[in-house]
């Protein structure tokens, strides 16, 4: 019956002619339609990589025996995971701050200097493929980047919801009996402001890009043992292991488009190449190398990197709070690292 | 209930159709969502047997291996080789190198359609109120035997430094392999960004 009447439906339809018509879409509609490419959130992510062997090979000692690094308890969720064991879905980043993948001209891709001034790193009317993290917000609605320590700044785009538990422990398998462990677990991690963006130099005939990474924690741990294993399972012979971070941030800064783009290359031989370039190399007319290096003192992002508290093998009386006891280093700081030339190079042993 | 459904239908083919088809104008057809989605599992095998450049040898050797002969095996060990993939970042460089990626993937239920955010996300739903594409990931994705190695070679194939390429350069910087069960839980919200 149904088919028959569905039938009948599209019969009686085909002599009618459809009265939709197509409009071109006037000046004002087209000019609200920008290329400004994709907003990316995920909405309650939860990775639990428990019950997956994960085995990095290839990496040799020095008599070039294969040493496996095995990578167990990779897993990210919502804050108070409790190391891992209470694993909760969490938003990445925020419908109005998401994650961004755009291809866009240079001097359209601006970036938030420490002083929270928007600056310009890239060079003019150049297209940039650009990889980004949830932006900072400078002014009204910044949020803590790290809760309770006000140093990390207040403008960060993530409210505290929206940060993540994160771990992973390595095994390193040494020798045939011998294994050595790393065991990271960070709690309350967010990488507001960080980038990643690419394009092509076309006097050096290659991919160039420059890079930012942020990431701002309110405490990391890294335990040298595995869990449950004798020697590691009272809280005191972990602690005794362990060694704590709280409140701490690094901002990691590589390249500066303008001047001193971050080149990754292969050379002709086949050994990878990563180079920060002198900024004012081959400018020979003082003005300009005068004005290059201004620029590049004024503008580029800096590498900073904060730890308010390190501590060996202290307690923490709650999950976030300064350890006690243990050895204290105290507060360590490198700020306002900028490089004028780096070059890194692999060679074959 | 056969029958009944039987008589039911034949009184309805024998009558005429009486409800009359009405073109839909501009306001009705501009309420016409799409609905549903897509609901997708799968299980993907790559080279798991081998792919089409080089078959597998014989001896763990390399000099006695033929030109079209490769394995991709550690400590000695012949392995099929899978997938290469050979980016080149500058003109006259050489090249970054995605290699022997091979082994068996499982999903079950990745999802795809379009949704309307209006509200929730603490806040931020209300003033957003567009639609967005929702890639709802699996619950599970399963893993065997798969791997992938990183490495930086002098030209994008392969060829065997041994016995026909002496000038044939890699250096292989990690390998990785995966298997079981990873939780992988969450919806991919993508949508244009103003």
């Amino acid at each position: 019956m149904m088919q028959k009447r569905t039938s009948l439906a599209v019969l009686l339809m085909l002599p009618l002619w459809a009265q939709a018509e197509l409009k071109a879409l006037d000046d004002e509609s087209l000019a609200s339609v920008t290329g400004a490419g994709f907003g990316l959130v995920i909405e309650d992510f939860l990775y639990d990589g428990t019950n997956a062997t994960i085995t990095i090979n290839d990496i040799t000692n020095s008599t070039g025996q294969n040493v496996p690094i095995s990578v167990k308890e990779l897993y990210v969720g919502a804050t108070g995971s409790n190391k891992g064991s209470n694993l909760n879905p969490v938003d990445i980043g925020r419908l109005s701050y998401p994650w961004t993948l755009d291809l866009v001209k240079g001097e359209n891709l601006k970036t938030f200097r420490d002083d929270g001034q928007l600056v310009q790193t890239l060079p003019t009317n150049l297209s940039v493929l650009s990889f980004a993290a949830p932006s900072k917000i400078f002014g009204a609605g910044g949020q803590a980047c790290v809760s309770g320590f006000a140093a990390a700044g207040n403008n960060c785009s993530m409210r505290s919801t929206e940060k993540v538990d994160a771990g992973v422990r390595f095994d390193f398998n040494v020798t045939g009996s011998r294994t050595d462990v790393i065991n990271m677990d960070f709690t309350e991690l967010t990488m507001d402001g960080s980038y990643l963006r690419l394009w092509g130099d076309t006097a050096r005939q290659q991919l160039v890009g420059e890079a930012r990474i942020n990431l701002y924690a309110k405490t990391l741990e890294i335990l040298s043992c595995a869990t449950g294993t004798s020697g590691c399972t009272s809280a005191q012979e972990q602690a005794a292991r362990t060694i704590y971070f709280t409140n701490t941030y690094a901002q990691y800064a590589l390249g500066y488009g303008k001047s001193q783009p971050l080149l990754f290359d292969v050379t002709s031989n086949g050994q990878f190449v990563l180079e920060l370039p002198n900024p004012v190399a081959g400018i020979s007319n003082s003005t300009t190398r005068n004005q290059v290096a201004a620029d590049f003192y004024a503008n580029a992002p800096r590498t900073n990197i904060l730890i308010d508290n390190l501590n060996f093998g202290g307690t923490r009386a709650s999950a976030t709070a300064v350890p006690t006891g243990g050895y204290n280093f105290g507060r360590n700081e490198i700020s306002g690292l900028s490089f004028n030339y780096l070059k890194v190079s692999s060679h074959d042993l | 209930m056969i029958s009944k459904l039987c008589a039911i239908a034949l009184a309805c083919a024998a009558l005429p159709v009486w409800a009359e088809m009405q073109a839909l104008d501009d306001e009705g057809l501009s309420q016409v969502e799409g609905q549903g989605g897509v609901y997708l599992s799968g299980e993907f095998s790559v080279n798991k047997n081998g792919g089409v450049l080089w078959s597998t040898p014989t001896t763990a050797n390399q000099a006695q291996w033929t030109a079209d002969q490769r394995s991709c095996g550690r400590n000695g060990q012949i392995e099929v080789c899978g997938l290469r993939l050979g980016i080149r970042s500058e003109a006259n460089g050489g090249w970054f190198v995605l290699d022997n990626i091979k082994g068996i993937f499982s999903f079950e239920g990745l999802t795809l359609r379009t949704r309307l955010i209006n509200s929730g996300f603490g806040g931020d739903g209300a003033a957003f109120n567009q639609d967005v594409l929702e890639l709802g990931l699996p619950n599970e994705m399963k893993f065997k035997n798969t791997t992938f190695s990183v490495a930086v070679a002098n030209q994008g194939g392969w060829q065997n430094n041994k016995t026909y390429a002496p000038s044939f350069q890699q250096t292989n910087i990690f390998s990785g392999q995966i298997d079981g069960t990873v939780r992988v839980q969450g919806n991919v919200l993508i949508f244009p960004k103003n």
